[in-house]
């Protein structure tokens, strides 16, 4: 029963089995995603550091080998593209969801400055395709496939893995992920060499609706649902992702923002099911709107994420009322991730049962 | 107390100790991030603000001696997700000594 959604001009699988199927393997073994609907761009040359600088909004200085998760912006501060920026050996390897590669390579391009023009965009997203393993245990999916190395791999670095693929550690479910850029002759073969291996971890195949309901239960960001217009990283919870010394499109939106900011992006338990884009009350005032609601698998309550007025956008408040029903604000992560309890270097999906983890209800 | 006062008294509450928190990270964990730009939901470790083992001992320790509360280890993992999360800690200590 396989469902589809389209992404820009993609039609992407949302979900392969089933939603609640998909997220309890994220939460207890490994799933496999295609997320071949993200843009690959690489911005190469002598000034791609210098093409490029003026649109990242972190600080570019990353180690080869290294990866910066980061957003471009738009210039009213409103996130337009959610990149992971891969330093290779001087060479920029751009992976990102929110803009469309061509989109990205023409963002690059206009926005270089004049004495920075030695430099040259390849979109790789027309010959590559993205599979990405998600879930405590996928470090042992990939390794078991690929090369026991990347069991060590640190988060928010990459490699390349048997001559052929590129495998970056990331991901935006709050569980182990592993995004293997394979060249589309080869993405069969490896996918299907995940899915042979990953029979002992129990891997599942997902779409990509898993990943955007553990991004909710995890508190993280999804452009595709969260860009709500005329928020910044400021109100979004993002000015981790920007950097706070640096001048980049978008900043002084941004700096300004700071100085007071009006409302914050704030995660809601409900007592029964909530309604999208639904007026939020407290105390018979409105108080912001809802912006994304889903039933938490995990969690087996119902959740949101709401827009509130700064005044009431804290944790730990009862009293929200959405339509009928009442919600109390919580801390995010709303789930607690075995990915935090599972160790590499000691556990495995075969001795899982011996992991100390309290489980996935953090008690908020 | 009526709901307005008692949800005044609740933020003011709460705001108190994320600023607190806040001063630690910035004056005893060295983040070099303004506190107006340190998000409560920001992940601590990793990606996010970045912290490492040594900074969480020096976070936990810190705030340990700032409250006048004891983190158990088993806590510890738990609670340092986000601001929000060892915040939420903090509180449910505080309000455990204010009952006492």
């Amino acid at each position: 029963m396989t469902v589809t959604l389209r992404i820009g001009d993609r039609e992407i699988v949302a979900e392969r089995t089933g939603l609640r199927e998909e997220v309890t393997a994220l939460r207890r073994s490994a799933i496999l995603t295609d997320l071949s609907h993200m843009a690959v761009v690489r911005v190469a040359g002598p000034d791609a550091y210098d093409a490029l600088d003026p649109i990242v909004a972190a600080d570019l200085h990353i180690r080869d080998g290294r990866v910066r998760h980061t957003l471009f912006l738009a210039p009213n501060g409103a996130p337009i593209a959610d990149v992971y920026l891969c330093n290779d050996d001087g060479d920029f390897l751009l992976v990102a969801e929110g803009m469309a590669s061509g989109a990205l390579v023409e963002h690059v391009r206009a926005h270089a400055p004049t004495n920075a023009r030695d430099f040259a965009c390849e979109d790789l997203s027309t010959t590559h395709r993205i599979l990405s393993v998600d879930g405590p245990f996928a470090w042992e999916v990939v390794a078991a496939a690929l090369g026991s190395e990347l069991a060590g791999l640190p988060y928010l670095s990459f490699c390349r893995v048997a001559g052929a693929h590129t495998c970056i550690r990331a991901g935006k479910t709050g569980e182990y992920g592993y995004h293997l850029i394979a060249r589309e002759e080869l993405a069969a073969d490896l996918e299907g060499r995940l899915l042979e291996v990953g029979r002992r971890m129990d891997l599942v195949q997902a779409g990509i609706a898993t990943s955007w309901h553990a991004a909710v239960e995890n508190g993280l960001f999804n452009i595709h649902r969260h860009a709500v217009e005329g928020a910044t990283p400021v109100e979004l919870q993002l000015q981790w992702r920007v950097s706070h010394k640096k001048k980049y499109l978008g900043s002084d939106v941004v700096v300004e923002r700071q100085r007071a900011p009006r409302e914050r992006l704030t995660w809601l338990i409900g007592e029964a099911p909530l309604a999208a884009f639904a007026e939020v009350r407290f105390e018979g005032e409105r108080v912001g709107r809802v912006i994304e609601a889903l039933d938490s698998v995990t969690l087996g309550a119902p959740v949101a994420c709401a827009m509130l007025d700064i005044e009431v956008a804290h944790s730990g408040l009862s009293g929200f009322e959405i339509g009928e029903t009442r919600a109390r604000s919580a801390s995010a992560p709303l789930v607690d991730n075995l990915s935090m309890y599972v160790n590499p270097g000691r556990h495995s999906f075969a001795t899982r049962a011996e992991i100390e983890f309290p489980g996935f209800v953090r008690g908020t | 107390m009526s709901g307005g006062r008692r949800h005044g008294a609740l933020v003011a509450e709460r705001a108190r100790i994320v600023a607190q928190v806040k001063q630690i990270l910035v004056e005893r964990v060295h983040l070099d991030v303004p506190p107006e730009a340190i998000d409560p939901d920001a992940p601590l470790f990793g990606t996010g603000l970045g912290l490492d083992s040594v900074d969480a001992i020096e976070l936990v320790i810190s705030a340990e001696q700032a409250f006048g509360i004891a983190i158990p280890q088993s806590k510890v993992k738990q609670s340092l997700r986000t601001l929000n999360t060892f915040v939420d800690l903090i509180l449910s200590y505080e309000r455990q000594k204010s009952r006492a």
